[in-house]
């Protein structure tokens, strides 16, 4: 009994910190994609390893169920390790070692961050661990069949011939001139173990350690419970735990379901966002009409976590997201197709496809999309919900996706332009630089575009344009201040005094000013007068234009 | 679909499945031919036996079969108009080759050249670039090209990874690097001379932009382009043409080797500082004509050029350009501007005839969505054109019968045994060509050559 609940305490610890990355694991069945019939059979199979990616794209579809996904490679590892230790006839603690190349495994999981987008290698995620299942299960049947001793140890020899004629591919993270090397580590370790597994069993017999210890049942009881805990806190350790990386994946998954306020809720609880991060809560922002209130959380952006050496761009995370919800539908196709080619076929990308095809009203192109995700498996419910809009102009109408999108795609011209794989940056500067808006989500965003990247005179064009097109109405407070910073200046086109600004918030400037006088002559450093200034000007342009820096990736 | 509705086909094609789209559970499908009947039928596709197409073919030959459509909606049988396949007299070459390529913008990923034996349904590999891709460095494979619809003689170029010209010479392997001081870059779009071992090239310096609004999502321009002449047995690159401010592209040569056709656009840049920017801006102002240029077989000296077709009096740009075997027509890809007509809705094929300049619109090749690359097969019977008529985005062989009238019949898009084949197949088929034999090189044959160093080819003037 207590062998059994040994036994299975490592499978739940696995299980336990693979659901505690649910959304990563559901971006796992996003970002991947197996498609039923011939066609996709044919076309993986002719590749190194084909059997297994093709086995691997259908079985990564179940991480659309974290649960059920997290479930079934669990299993498969159980399984590794009972036909480890029959193969090897492991016994006492001995055992325990059959779980090393289980753990490397998982690692092998948890570890990759945001190789998840740039990855080459399609059913990934459980391509590698079906391919050692097998390799196993080989192992174990010719060990039976042929009716091995113990004392032989030729285990390990059917292992490598077994594992090597599963001719799986190993895996690669080179993206460029970025590779990292630490990840494919894994896929060492696994089979070494297993190939060491003998040598463990000989050093145990000559030293009857194994004899000794299992004597004593609570010193059975703690080795278990030690080794246990020591490899499941190694596999947490070696998991990509950054908080914006999983906030990212948390705010793509409620922007695709126009979730506004949960995008909303994600962007408040981050303490330093990510560029993307700013993007997706502005993005929610201008779709419950308030991206005036930009500022009022955190708008200055940093770079991603880069501890898995990637030089990470937003074209290729979330490129055709981005550009989809600003409008800008050629472009957002384009990043769905470029980043399907370059890395990996992806359900994500294929919606996105649909997406842009229902918008330009290439009805037979979205047809052929929804047909491909009609051969996948988990995506009945999409594709119910998309298909009518194929056919029924007020299901399309009708649509949050459209209410959001559609004001932004009234532009009147077309350009020939390249983004030169800067998402960021062309949308910001494209709205910033809008000669004629057609309505007021334009005139807003247009505005709040030329002050996102400091663009000085496309802001004071938008405010006038803006004063224009919204007689009568109240300049929101943002506006204001950004035209009373610049109004001040001697060259400016904005005449302070022919505008009703808010008393209080010149006021306000007036203080700003002075505060930074005086935090200025107390010899104190640009930095450390902008966080000494954060919790009282925060959220105003003045401090959002001296202390942050806008940099696009 | 496909719509294989009253096509005409050519006695040795393979059987045309398709697929009904119509509300129901099953179809059932009576294919008839002088005695012979035959009915297939599973779910809504409809899956015909090879030998039973044979003998159908056999028994419409320079006439017709009907086929009859019955759907099953809710147990009631519902009976459609019977449609024809006209089964033309004449043959069709037995091969036909492309690249297989995502329909993509920069980024490129697998790709690769393919034949396919039109009378059943293999397909074979020609080159594969992840034979030797490596994953820091991608490898561009494109414009495959043959001698006179042989295979002995061919090439195609690779780009990024392992750059070079592969070039089959006499069944012989070659990589060569046709890049020179002299010329603006390697050679780029062929053209093999019908009987010599030459090879005409354009030389490009292309780049592309990205509409915002338009559908047309890309375009792709040359900011300068040449003509260069390559001599495949003495390795050595002479000029054709290179004005400064004609956009000279797609040479072609008439089947007895004594003219070569090419396009050229002229545009004048009226500030050589922001040439990349000018041309993007005035996208709309590049129209290509048809010129043409006599070649004396033994000096290999070129005449004159001369224009052949005027695209840019109409406000047209006409470009790749090829000619009927029986010298009488050129068969080009006409549309409103530019030089990239796959992405241009309006592009559609057009046929000169040379004899009496007088311009046909073969509608029944045509289609509503781009038309491009059209080529004749080797009896001159059939036109084949990539188009992309299904979806406006994926590119598709499509054939249609040339009559020795001058007529040109409806169009069928090139069979697959599974119908729904087009709908799940995420790649275009690029640049179809006819061949009559297939490609004896193997892919391996061609990686290991790849692999190698590519010998420089010599300018002479």
């Amino acid at each position: 009994m207590k062998k059994a609940i040994y036994t299975l305490l490592f499978p739940l610890a696995a299980y336990l910190l693979l659901i505690i990355q649910a959304d990563y694991l559901h971006a796992v069945a996003e970002n991947d994609l197996f498609v039923s019939g011939q066609a996709f059979f044919a076309e993986t199979i002719q590749t190194t390893g084909g059997i297994w990616t093709w086995l691997g794209c259908y079985l990564t579809q179940f991480f659309h169920y974290p649960w059920l996904g997290a479930l079934l490679i669990v299993l498969i590892w159980t399984g590794t390790y009972f036909l480890l230790v029959d193969a090897f006839k492991l016994k006492g603690h001995l055992r325990l070692f059959a779980w090393i190349p289980v753990f490397t495994l998982l690692v092998s999981i948890v570890d990759i961050g945001y190789w998840l987008y740039y990855m080459k290698m399609p059913g990934y995620w459980f391509s590698q661990s079906l391919s050692f299942f097998a390799a196993t299960l080989l192992t174990w049947l010719i060990a039976r069949l042929v009716r091995l001793k113990a004392e032989t140890n030729f285990s390990w020899i059917i292992f490598i011939i077994a594992y090597f004629a599963m001719c799986q591919r190993f895996p690669d993270f080179t993206h460029r001139n970025y590779s990292n090397h630490l990840l494919q580590l894994p896929f060492v370790i696994a089979p070494l173990s297993v190939v060491l597994l003998p040598v463990w069993k000989y050093i145990f017999s000559h030293i009857k350690a194994d004899k000794l210890i299992t004597s004593s049942a609570w010193r059975d009881g703690i080795i278990n419970l030690a080794f246990l805990l020591i490899i499941s806190s190694a596999a947490y350790l070696c998991s990509f735990r950054d908080a914006n990386f999983h906030s990212e994946i948390r705010m793509q998954a409620a922007i695709e379901n126009c979730d506004w306020e949960e995008v909303l809720t994600e962007a408040k609880a981050a303490k330093s966002p990510t560029n993307l991060m700013v993007v997706f809560k502005n993005i929610a922002l201008m779709n419950t009409d308030r991206l005036p209130e930009m500022l009022k959380t955190n708008n200055s952006g940093c770079l991603p976590e880069n501890g898995d050496s990637l030089v990470v761009r937003i074209a290729q995370i979330a490129g055709p997201l981005v550009y989809y919800h600003f409008g800008q539908i050629n472009y957002a196709y384009r990043w769905a197709m470029e980043n399907n080619v370059l890395f990996r076929p992806q359900v994500r990308n294929i919606k996105m496809l649909v997406r842009c095809a229902i918008m330009n009203q290439e009805f037979d192109l979205a047809a052929k999309y929804l047909t491909i995700l009609s051969h996948t498996s988990f995506n009945t419910s999409w594709i119910r919900e998309h298909e009518p809009m194929l056919r029924f102009a007020d299901e399309l109408h009708k649509s949050e996706e459209y209410r959001c999108i559609a004001p932004l795609m009234n532009e009147d011209f077309n350009a020939l332009d390249s983004d030169n794989g800067l998402p960021e940056q062309w949308i910001l500067s494209h709205y910033a630089d809008l000669v004629h808006t057609q309505n007021p989500k334009q005139d807003h965003l247009a505005i709040c575009a030329a002050l996102w990247i400091k663009d000085e005179y496309a802001f004071c064009y938008q405010f006038y344009n803006y004063q224009k097109n919204n007689p009568g109405k109240a300049v929101p407070e943002l506006y204001q201040q950004a035209a009373i910073m610049l109004g001040t200046r001697e060259d400016s086109p904005i005449n302070v005094q022919d505008f009703p600004f808010d008393q209080l918030i010149m006021a306000r400037y007036e203080r700003f000013n002075n505060d930074y006088a005086a935090l200025n002559q107390s010899g104190a450093s640009h930095q450390d007068i902008g966080e000494r200034m954060r919790d009282f000007y925060g959220d105003t342009y003045w401090w959002y234009y001296y202390f942050s820096e806008f940099k696009a990736y | 679909m496909p719509d294989y509705t009253d096509v005409t086909i050519p006695a040795n094609i393979c059987p045309l499945n398709f697929r009904v789209y119509e509300v129901g559970k099953e179809v059932a499908v009576r294919i008839s031919a002088g005695n012979l009947q035959y009915t297939y039928g599973n779910g809504m596709k409809v899956l015909i036996d090879e030998e039973e197409w044979q003998g159908l073919l056999q028994a419409a030959k320079g006439d017709k079969m009907t086929i009859e459509v019955f759907v099953n909606e809710n147990g009631n049988w519902k009976a459609f108009e019977p449609f024809y396949y006209y089964v033309a007299e004449d043959t069709i070459d037995e091969y036909i080759s492309y690249r297989l390529i995502q329909p993509l913008y920069v980024a490129y990923g697998n790709m690769s050249i393919a034949q396919r034996h039109l009378t059943n349904y293999d397909e074979s590999l020609i080159y594969d670039n992840t034979l030797i891709n490596t994953p820091e460095q991608g490898q561009c494979i494109n414009c495959h090209s043959y001698q006179n619809y042989r295979t002995d003689n061919m090439m195609f170029h690779m780009r990024e990874g392992f750059p070079g010209t592969m070039i089959v010479d006499e069944g012989q392997v070659k990589k060569v690097d046709l890049k020179t001081e002299q010329t603006i870059s390697a050679g780029v779009y062929p053209a093999w001379h019908p009987t010599q071992d030459l090879i005409a090239f354009s030389t490009n310096l292309t780049g592309q932009s990205f509409h915002t609004k338009d559908i047309a999502k890309v375009e792709v321009q040359d900011k300068e382009s040449d003509l260069i002449l390559y001599d495949v047995k003495s390795n050595e690159i002479f000029t054709i043409a290179n004005d400064s401010n004609e956009l000279e592209t797609f040479p072609t040569w008439s089947a007895d080797g004594q003219t070569l056709y090419y396009c050229s656009a002229h545009f004048d840049y009226e500030n050589d500082l922001t040439k990349d920017g000018e041309i993007i801006e005035r996208y709309k102002d590049l129209h290509y004509n048809i010129y043409a240029r006599d070649f004396n077989l033994q000096t290999h000296e070129f005449g004159d050029k001369r224009l052949v077709y005027d695209a840019a009096a109409e406000n047209k740009s006409a470009t790749l350009p090829r000619v009927s075997p029986d010298g009488k027509y050129l068969a080009f890809a006409l549309g409103s501007f530019g030089c990239f007509h796959v992405w241009h809705a309006d592009a559609d094929i057009y046929l000169l005839d040379l004899q009496t300049l007088e311009l046909i619109n073969p509608e029944g090749l045509n289609s509503d969505h781009s038309d491009s690359y059209p080529s004749f097969s080797s009896n001159g019977r059939w036109i084949m054109t990539a188009s992309r008529r299904d979806d406006n985005n994926y590119t598709r062989p499509y054939i249609a019968y040339f009559d020795k009238s001058g007529k040109c019949h409806k169009a069928f898009e090139l069979p697959q045994r599974d119908p729904e084949f087009y709908t799940l197949f995420t790649r275009s088929f690029n640049r179809p060509e006819f061949m009559i034999e297939p490609v004896k090189t193997t892919p391996e044959q061609f990686a290991v050559e790849a692999m190698k160093d590519a010998v420089k080819a010599t300018f002479k003037k």
